[in-house]
């Protein structure tokens, strides 16, 4: 178990190294090197060389169990591995704007050519996050496989997963939450959003997952890690980022807040500048320069001022009005700068939010809908019914932690219908609520599996901000 | 119902979960993937993404593909949402640029050859039209 934890440790790192530092060669204009990913995964393993072995549960579980979960993994492995190998995506955005980022960075891995620097190329969702089409594009540099990186990320997701609930919960619960995540319909189905359709999605899930594990192991580099891997993979990402921050600084655990703003703010600094040249095909230095000083002495004030003596509630309450602040702020600075991309069409004009609220009722009805009715099985329904069980006081706490993490997450992905400048709601909710849940679906089953542990008859917290 | 009922029930619920994805993994995982491969196989990725009841004209990027140097400039316009956001993928590394950005009279965009032809008996620059369910050409 140590082997897997090491070698997920190692793969997070590499990834996560290689998109900072790649992102930073773009921004001044040179070519990726093709060395740069073999080093990043080189640091990668020294990095998980030092990670301490974790101890973990020896209650046996017996080999019919193990072989079962083992041969439903495995199918499932070999159906996502061969829906990537044997075509290019075959559906939508993974067709339209990540295969097409990928096949052009593969030919010349730099932003100084016409398909990036002049606008008016046709480039589809051309200020989107570049890791994934970088990480394919070096894939096929190397191997001509670049799209093996899908059932990659898949047995990422599970390893990460699967970790982090064993530590935490035992063998036989985090053995069947790994199956259960594993299964997912929505995952491994061929459908748009699944493992092997090419978008970013899965990226994003890896992210929040390896988030999830951080915050259920007070695991300091997963927390950094997982905040750093979701700025760089969708636009999204930026926001998901920033909420473990926020989580841990309510819950006042130092240690976490420190390495979550520090994981957010670096793949910030790399990704940001990035976003606003291939938005608008320049940087305004300065400006850039001023929104992260601004972001540090934030933070820096969170952590001297906030993270002291003050009552949950009442830094809750500041914490979530700095971060509406900051957030709005954000959005008019970007859109002021002239940034009309995704980030400037979405924040651009929070008045939306206000003018939109009417539609609440609707967006929960499709959450719910989506969440419940459609692709995902029990994987939102059974924290339903936990929360149920523990009104009736049948059920031990929720971890709170995790959970806040699970719920702000399911809270930020209402907020896209609210604020974009997509008019038709129907369409909006149909075409995108089923790959916001999927984000969700790592956190979810930590959750309910972590929250099933500390109600065993007779089981105690380990400690942990899970 | 104890605290014991209520835990052997979620543990109930986890196992339809997994019981539920398991029976799914023939039907809808193997084999309508394999469906779609072979689609995809099959009729090229042409006929897939641009052949089907929804959206059309795949003819138009099997004639560039046919009559355009790799390398060259496609010019196109019209709706920029629907089929042809299918262009760009389909015709790289031949690049996409928006007709309104180039001189009538260009012949070339950045160094590249803008591609010209014959598309029903008329000749000139030729242009790839966007039209949300499907692209067609026109000479410009």
């Amino acid at each position: 178990m140590n082997a897997l934890d090491r070698f997920s440790c190692a793969a997070l790192v590499a990834m996560c190294g290689f998109g900072v530092v790649a992102y930073i060669v773009l921004l001044v204009g040179a070519s990726v090197p093709d060395w740069l990913l073999p080093v990043a995964g080189v640091f990668g393993c020294g990095v998980a060389c030092f990670r301490p072995a974790v101890a973990t549960s020896q209650e046996p579980i017996a080999w019919p169990w193990l072989l079962a979960a083992m041969a439903l993994l495995g199918t499932s492995v070999v159906a996502v591995a061969w829906g990537s190998l044997a075509t290019p995506s075959r559906h939508w955005d993974g067709a339209v704007a990540w295969d097409v980022h990928a096949s052009v960075l593969a030919a010349a891995p730099t932003l100084k050519q016409p398909f990036f620097a002049a606008g008016e190329v046709f480039n589809h969702s051309r200020d989107y996050p570049l890791l994934q089409p970088l990480l394919i594009a070096f894939g096929d540099r190397y191997f001509g496989v670049g799209r093996a990186l899908f059932p990659v990320l898949y047995l990422l997701i599970l390893v990460v997963g699967g970790c982090a609930m064993r530590h935490r919960c035992g063998q036989r619960l985090a053995l069947a939450g790994t199956v259960a995540l594993g299964l997912t319909p929505f995952l491994v189905s061929p459908g748009s959003g699944g493992a092997d359709s090419g978008y970013a999605d899965m990226l994003l899930l890896l992210a929040t997952t390896t988030v999830a594990a951080g915050l259920l192991r007070r695991d300091g580099l997963l927390l950094s890690l997982g905040a750093c891997l979701a700025v760089m993979s969708k636009p999204e990402g930026l926001a998901y980022g920033v909420l473990p921050a926020l989580i841990v600084a309510v819950a006042g655990d130092r240690m976490a807040f420190r390495a979550s703003c520090m994981g957010w703010l670096v793949g910030a600094i790399a990704w940001l500048p990035l976003h606003v040249y291939l938005a608008s095909s320049s940087v305004p230095a300065g400006l850039m320069i001023a929104v992260f000083a601004f972001l540090l002495v934030a933070m820096w004030g969170v952590d001297r001022l906030l993270l002291r003596d003050l009552r949950v509630r009442t830094r809750g309450l500041l914490l979530l009005m700095g971060f509406v602040l900051c957030a709005v702020l954000a959005g008019v600075v970007l859109y002021a700068a002239g940034n009309h991309g995704t980030l400037g069409a979405y924040l651009g004009e929070p008045g939306r939010l206000l003018q939109r609220l009417p539609r609440l009722p609707a967006v929960l009805l499709g959450m719910l809908e989506y969440g419940l009715l459609k692709k995902f099985g029990l994987t939102f329904a059974i924290p339903l019914v936990l929360i149920v069980a523990r009104l009736c006081k049948q059920i031990g706490p929720p971890p709170m932690v995790l959970g806040a993490w699970l719920g702000l997450g399911l809270c930020t992905i209402m907020l896209p219908f609210f604020l974009s400048p997509e008019t038709d709601l129907e369409h909006h909710l149909k075409s995108s609520m089923e790959r916001l849940l999927l984000h969700w679906i790592g956190p979810a089953w930590l959750v309910v599996i972590a929250w099933l542990s500390t109600s065993r008859p007779g089981s105690e917290p380990q400690g942990g901000v899970g | 119902m104890n605290a014991r009922r209520w835990r052997v029930g979620l543990l109930l619920l986890i196992a339809a979960h997994i019981a539920l994805g398991a029976l799914r993994l023939p039907g809808k995982v193997i084999a309508k993937r394999a469906a779609d491969i072979t689609r995809y196989q099959d009729g090229g990725d042409l006929r897939y993404f641009l052949g089907t009841d929804h959206l059309h004209g795949w003819e138009a990027i099997a004639w560039i593909r046919e009559h355009v140097p790799e390398g060259d400039v496609v010019l196109w316009r019209g709706s920029a949402k629907g089929a042809l956001e299918f262009a760009p993928g389909l015709l790289w590394p031949r690049l996409l640029v928006a007709a309104g950005a180039v001189p009538v009279d260009a012949d070339t965009w950045l160094g590249r050859t803008i591609a010209r032809g014959t598309v029903e008996d008329q000749s000139g620059v030729v242009v790839i039209v966007g039209e949300v369910d499907r692209v067609r050409l026109a000479v410009r």
